[in-house]
């Protein structure tokens, strides 16, 4: 199955061994009426083994639903998504189960993913609860005695910064800060070591002292778990803060891709650039200089050329007729644009 | 030497917890606001910002009271007293004196009504009666906005627009002061940048003040002449912008900016992190209110009546080792 995928050279999915999840040509279809949007029009991504990938875009940019699509929370309509070299998109029961364990989800409004009813303790255990032969093959200990279980929760929700652990089993939600219950989230998603965590802007909701502390939990956790992230965030300072890997999507594309040092420093699409130019320092604006007005209007269906001819400052006919496709410009920097910055 | 708009003096905010008891969510603050000033009030949720604001619009409604203080709003012939104002002046004075923009446009547009309507229900609760027409399409111009919005309603309007037109609506009665709570909060960034852009503008152009509340002090930056910080109710140091970002005092306001991360931080740098939480507003603090989590605490900090330092022009903090911590820093 595998083999009838073409490997393209400019593909930023080079297909070696250590992809741990791969995206080809992904499309996702929301219909309404008559309308077909198209959320993730041929998307072509992979991270790594161990690499953390930030997805940064506005709003309406499709970068939400390619999280969903990664943990298959959501069905996609064409294409592929590989996960340690296999296709996950179609799975269904045990087999589902079992990719569900190596991915998991850490949602934006701590408020709303935590059950109320659930202390912590229940919340933390759920994942155990429900792979219960995993866990013990996975850890090589018995899953049966309850102490021994709260021990290990409490052990974890020592290393997210709850600490004592054993003080927050039995609270419930109510007790906790956003902060708190962005940890126990965390801890939530951590404890049957997944490969992958996706993180659907975790820290937005929350304050700027306690979002500091939440990223410098994800930082070392990464580093002592060893998992690949998917951070989507529209805030292109956190998301360049937590991943070496940047990829930016605009109405359902991804238009470019590569280190997050070389795109927030060097942008190449016009849509990138004028991203970058519009966040704010502490100090003021980044720039005083006029931007191009952004318009994405309203579009029903595929759009034929690029998603961002009709704002762009250097559209040209090409633009309008056919779709750029992503390609290497330089060693760790893709994009798709016929009239790339700095080219 | 500065021409003030409003005056604030030792204003108490209290809300009620039902059970008799009140949460201080103001607690004697002092301020004042300088005409053709724009002032951003930077704190985290809880800190009492909104609630100032709400304060001075006079929207603070039973059982929650407005406990103790004075506001008093400049005028260019009298001086209002806020707090005192009855059904009619209270009419007078908001929107016409000073108005609001909130954070979400897109609540307090009337969802069946068409733009235009909006303005004109403005214009007649506020008792405005020259040319609609031409005052509609004059703010609407001002705030950025084609005269087509006039017949739209607000779903088929963007985020950005709609709080452009909540900007046109609020400027509509010539206010002086416009207070805005978190105007960009909601946006995407290039928006947020446009209307960001647009404000400092107007401030210009209009010769408006403008108290800007928010919990981000990059916004906060880019469009501010003088920051505050706000803590646990008060504001614990002001200054000019760049004395509050450059050369912070006050220990949480340091902290506050060790913890924001920007396309300029560098990747896996530690960022300074907060322990604890703020203080039980609902019981009687003494001294200073960050004390708990202070790194530089001393025992002074406890019985510190609160009185403000000065640490440079303009530059106040309530800190005891303010100066000190300064001198050793920088």
């Amino acid at each position: 199955m595998e083999s009838q995928i073409s490997i393209n050279e400019n593909n930023p999915t080079d297909g070696t061994q250590n992809d741990l999840i791969r995206f080809v040509d992904v499309t996702k279809i929301f219909k309404s009426g008559h309308v077909r949007n198209y959320a993730l029009d041929k998307v072509n991504l992979s991270i790594k083994e161990g690499e953390s990938l930030s997805i940064v875009g506005e709003s309406g940019s499709g970068k939400s639903t390619l999280g969903l699509v990664a943990v298959n929370l959501l069905r996609i309509n064409s294409g592929k998504i590989l996960f340690q070299g296999k296709d996950i998109s179609r799975l269904r029961g045990a087999s589902l189960r079992s990719f569900r364990r190596n991915t998991q989800m850490v949602f934006q409004d701590p408020y709303s993913s935590l059950n109320p009813y659930n202390t912590i303790y229940q919340s933390v255990i759920a994942p155990v609860n429900a792979n219960r032969q995993y866990y013990e093959n996975l850890t090589g200990e018995k899953a049966d005695s309850r102490s021994h279980l709260r021990d290990r929760v409490a052990e974890m929700l020592d290393l997210v910064g709850l600490t004592p652990g054993q003080n927050f089993l039995d609270l419930y939600p109510k007790k906790l800060s956003g902060g708190q219950r962005q940890r126990v989230a965390l801890a939530r998603s951590l404890i049957l070591r997944p490969r992958l965590i996706v993180a659907d802007e975790p820290t937005s909701m929350l304050d700027v002292s306690i979002s500091a502390q939440v990223l410098n939990l994800l930082t070392k956790l990464k580093k002592d778990f060893k998992f690949s992230v998917m951070y989507i965030s529209h805030e292109l300072g956190t998301s360049k803060y937590i991943s070496d890997k940047m990829a930016v999507m605009n109405l359902g594309r991804v238009v470019e891709y590569g280190s997050s040092d070389e795109i927030t420093e060097n942008p190449m699409h016009p849509y990138t650039d004028i991203l970058i130019k519009s966040m704010l320092e502490v100090g003021g604006f980044r720039t005083e200089e006029p931007l191009a007005k952004i318009d994405f209007g309203q579009y029903n269906g595929g759009i034929v050329g690029c998603t961002f001819a009709h704002s762009c400052p250097f559209v040209t006919d090409q633009c309008l007729k056919e779709r750029p496709q992503l390609e290497r410009k330089e060693n760790d920097h893709w994009v798709a644009c016929f009239h790339p910055l700095g080219r | 030497m500065s021409d003030n708009i409003l005056l604030i003096r030792n204003l108490e905010t209290d809300y009620s917890l039902g059970n008799g008891g009140y949460v201080k969510a103001i607690r004697s603050l002092s301020l004042d606001v300088r005409r053709g000033e724009s002032l951003a009030l930077v704190g985290e949720s809880g800190s009492g910002k909104s609630t100032l604001a709400l304060s001075i619009m006079r929207l603070i409604e039973k059982p929650n009271k407005i406990a103790e203080g004075e506001i008093i709003f400049l005028d260019k012939d009298r001086d209002i007293s806020v707090l005192k104002l009855g059904e009619i002046g209270l009419r007078l004075f908001r929107w016409k004196k000073v108005a609001m923009i909130f954070q979400s446009a897109m609540n307090i547009l009337n969802p069946v009504m068409r733009v235009e309507n909006q303005f004109i229900d403005t214009f007649e609760a506020h008792n405005i009666q020259d040319d609609y027409n031409q005052r509609i399409n004059k703010y609407l111009t001002i705030a950025g906005l084609g005269k087509k919005v006039r017949r739209l309603y607000p779903h088929e309007l963007s985020g950005g627009m709609k709080q452009r037109v909540s900007i046109a609506l609020a400027l509509s009665c010539e206010p002086e002061l416009l207070i805005a709570d978190e105007p960009t909060t909601a946006l995407d960034v290039v928006v947020q940048r446009e209307i960001l852009f647009e404000l400092r503008q107007l401030k210009n152009s209009l010769n408006l003040s403008i108290i800007f509340i928010t919990h981000d002090l990059s916004v906060a930056s880019a469009v501010a002449d003088r920051i505050g910080i706000f803590y646990a109710g008060r504001i614990v140091e002001i200054g000019k912008k760049n004395d509050v970002i450059n050369r912070p005092a006050h220990p949480y306001a340091k902290l506050l900016l060790g913890s924001i991360v920007t396309l300029s931080t560098p990747r896996g740098k530690e960022l300074s992190s907060l322990e604890g939480t703020p203080p039980d507003l609902s019981k009687e603090i003494k001294g200073c209110s960050f004390y708990e989590r202070c790194p530089s605490h001393v025992k002074q900090c406890l019985t510190y009546d609160l009185q403000p330092l000065k640490v440079g022009e303009d530059h106040y903090v309530e800190c005891l080792r303010a100066q000190e911590l300064l001198d050793s820093e920088y």
